[in-house]
């Protein structure tokens, strides 16, 4: 029961263009600063911090964060993410040439 | 047409045979209010509802430190696929954060109002331009909520409130009535 709810948490947050968007992103290239991810997905920075700390909560996203550096904040998969991407075949489709 | 309806065809499947299998859905619920007690009392909550399956966003702790906090709740609150905002009403910051949104069309309906049942427009005495946002959104959306988190009076705590609404509206989504 507690894996399927766990699973199900994640599939809600798939499904939403704008969060693959996100994924397939940040499978091209890791460890990406918030501002490259807002200009490479073209979505606003409002709601980029809330997609990106959906991505989080349920495990698929992690984030770096470095006070002290000007980039300060750094995104990429967990394995998690990469596993999900794998089984969805979307990396396949989306993997930058 | 979206670029990606295969695949949200793929994982729409995968979605409806995992609430089949748990008999419930998941939803998306976003917790404002007060920074230090306030906001211990709100990430309890979150570890409640998250036991329960429903997904519950904390702006302080889950928004990217990268944008300003008002930038974000705005963005999000209006254009999000978030179900529900609670917004507890406890402090200067969460009055303005509900007198910023009660007029917003595409996130009044989403919010729920605690107030602290002695301010409340209905059970409290107090008398002020935020009680009078509170009866307007109460008359027009009927969601504000008395609440007592010191266990003086026979109002429910926020904690109970926030939970008792987010099962009910999950089960309700669930069986396609919302």
């Amino acid at each position: 029961m507690e894996e399927a709810r766990r699973m199900l948490k994640i599939y809600r947050v798939l499904d939403n263009d704008h969060r693959l968007n996100i994924l397939i992103t940040l499978f091209n290239e890791p460890d990406m600063a918030f501002n490259d991810i807002a200009r490479e997905t073209g979505i606003e920075r409002g709601l980029l911090a809330y997609h990106l700390g959906l991505l989080r909560r349920v495990g698929l996203v992690e984030m770096e964060y470095d006070r002290r550096s000007k980039k300060s904040t750094k995104y990429r998969l967990t394995d998690e993410g990469v596993k999900i991407l794998k089984e969805l075949k979307l990396v396949k489709a989306y993997k930058k040439a | 047409m979206s670029e990606f309806r295969e695949i949200r065809k793929r994982i729409e499947n995968y979605r409806r045979g995992l609430e089949e299998r748990v008999k419930e859905t998941c939803i998306i619920v976003v917790l404002l209010g007060a920074g230090g007690e306030g906001l211990r009392k709100r990430r309890k909550i979150r570890r409640k509802l998250e036991k329960n399956g429903i997904l519950g966003l904390i702006p302080e702790d889950d928004f990217s430190p990268d944008v300003a906090p008002s930038v974000t709740e705005e963005a999000v609150l209006e254009r999000a696929d978030v179900d529900l905002i609670f917004v507890n009403v406890e402090s200067w910051g969460s009055a303005t954060e509900f007198a910023q949104f009660h007029d917003k069309k595409l996130i009044a309906p989403k919010l729920r109002v605690l107030v602290p049942y002695k301010h409340h427009p209905l059970y409290g005495s107090s008398k002020s331009y935020l009680t009078d946002l509170y009866l307007t959104h109460l008359a027009i959306y009927g969601h504000v909520y008395a609440y007592d988190d010191e266990w003086e009076s026979i109002f429910p705590t926020s904690e109970k409130i926030i939970v008792t609404l987010s099962l009910r509206y999950r089960r309700l989504k669930a069986i396609g009535k919302i």
